[in-house]
């Protein structure tokens, strides 16, 4: 009479007691002939199947192996005519860049004279604002239209006013601004040709509401960038037939910012009726 | 060695091969591919373990991850139906010899080897994996549970029947003393 135990109940049985696994089985097999004796059966099994040899492989598969590796280089390498073209195309990339980053003489030149000029004035000593009617007359000296910046850093005041010939020959407007300690000089002058630059200022600029002198330049476009001159940053925009140099002690985006403002925002005599220009952050005191 | 081999170091990368490229044959055996199938295959296996070896976060699982690579490689050849081979699984496993066995010793052997050859081929797969890695290719239990990605209990059931099956085919050759059962080496479930 069989006791019930499967054989693949006992097969499994003895692969845990192999694996060290106990089996609630083991009280029913110890009693158990039946069991014992196909235990026995299924333990010869396991001997003779891990004594049974495995095939041998073929004697060539390194080979085959090394000559599959080599293959897969070579596919993966470049043919020599598309390293020249990618060379190529990556020189020009480059030359690219480097004439974005290296600025044109002109301006590389103007920046360094104004970044002198603004050094050369430091320090200034504490002073009081320029006056509308000192602006008023100062403008009036001068062949064309001064802008001040739309935009400016809260606390900054005009104080100074300049003008000089550039070694382009050409009349050059000089504001300077002071914060406490820090100063920031705006510069410009007439263009004769088209702004360039890297980044476009934000447009918009149009006569606003009545009483204002509507010389915005309607929807000029701002071009400019920053200039580096012995490591300092300077700031060129360009546009609406000016070119801007904005260059002191504010951190290079906010020169940017405002000499960009010149270029293209409008002729603001009162910032606080602009209302919702966002570029305008104060009415430079005076 | 794996450490090596990881490195970029050709020659421990053979020595790795050298040691284990027989089992993976008989796996691939094992799946039903034909010799030079299961030699193409074994390579392949190797190729992409060289070039993958960096992704082998635990030396100790290489041969585990050989094994996935080898079960990859064998579905994917057989999904998409390129099998160039035959794949009649006809074991041709060299018979142990011994020259001091005599004539009826070796025949008795060869037929006891073809038995064993002829039930693991009978096996389904699910069993028949595990039966060839554990007792020919000598792995562990865990090993072939994350070799084939299933889970230790599984591995021990799909062994375990794989097991009983073999024995049941063996029982004519085997013999484990009438005496106990008192009924010779018929087995009854």
């Amino acid at each position: 009479m069989s006791c019930g135990i499967s054989l693949e109940r006992l097969s499994e049985y003895l692969l845990r007691a192999e694996q060290g696994t106990p089996d609630r089985l083991s009280g029913h097999v110890a009693g158990c002939k039946e069991c014992m004796s196909r235990l026995d059966l299924l333990q010869e099994t396991a001997r003779l199947t891990n004594s049974a040899e495995m095939e041998q492989p073929p004697d060539d598969l390194w080979s085959g192996i090394q000559g599959r590796l080599a293959s897969r280089s070579r596919r993966r390498s470049l043919p020599l005519r598309r390293v020249w073209t990618l060379a190529a195309a990556t020189a020009v990339v480059l030359l690219v860049v480097a004439l974005q980053i290296v600025r044109t003489p002109t301006e590389q030149l103007e920046a360094a004279q104004y970044l002198e000029r603004h050094s050369a004035l430091l320090p200034v000593e504490a002073a009081t604002a320029v006056s509308p009617d000192e602006f008023a007359g100062f403008s009036s000296d001068l062949s064309f239209n001064i802008r001040r910046p739309a935009y400016l850093p809260t606390g900054w005041k005009l104080v100074k006013l300049d003008r000089f010939t550039c070694r382009q020959g050409q009349p050059v407007a000089h504001l300077m601004y002071q914060n406490g300690q820090q100063t920031l000089s705006v510069f410009q002058k007439p263009d004769g040709g088209q702004g360039r630059g890297s980044w476009r200022g934000r447009g918009g600029g149009r006569g606003m509401g009545p009483g204002r002198q509507g010389r915005g330049g309607g929807g000029g476009m701002g071009f400019g960038r920053l200039v580096r001159v012995q490591g300092q940053a300077v700031a060129y925009a360009a546009g609406n037939g000016i070119r801007v140099f904005a260059a002191g002690d504010l951190p290079a985006d906010q020169l940017q910012k405002v000499a960009e403002s010149v270029v293209t925002g409008v002729q603001i005599e009162d910032v606080s009726e602009i209302g919702g220009m966002q570029t305008v952050v104060n009415r430079p005191e005076h | 060695m794996i450490v090596r081999a990881r490195a970029g170091d050709t020659d421990a990368f053979e020595r790795l091969f050298q040691e284990t490229h027989a089992r993976l044959y008989n796996f691939l055996r094992s799946l039903g591919h034909g010799r030079d199938e299961a030699a193409d295959l074994t390579q392949e296996a190797y190729v992409r373990a060289w070039e993958r070896i960096q992704q082998l976060n635990n030396p100790s699982s290489f041969i585990s991850w050989l094994h996935q690579i080898a079960r990859n490689l064998s579905r994917d050849r057989i999904k998409s139906g390129e099998r160039r081979y035959e794949t009649a699984l006809d074991p041709e496993w060299t018979e142990p010899t011994s020259e001091d066995r005599g004539p009826e010793e070796v025949a008795e052997g060869r037929a006891i080897t073809q038995a064993i050859q002829a039930g693991i081929i009978s096996l389904p797969e699910a069993q028949r994996l595990p039966v060839v890695m554990h007792h020919l290719e000598g792995m562990e239990v865990r090993e072939i549970a994350r070799a084939l990605n299933i889970s230790y209990g599984t591995v021990l059931s799909r062994l375990a029947r794989g097991r009983a099956a073999l024995a049941r085919k063996l029982a004519p050759f085997v013999d484990v003393g009438s005496s106990k059962s008192g009924e010779g080496n018929v087995v009854r479930d």
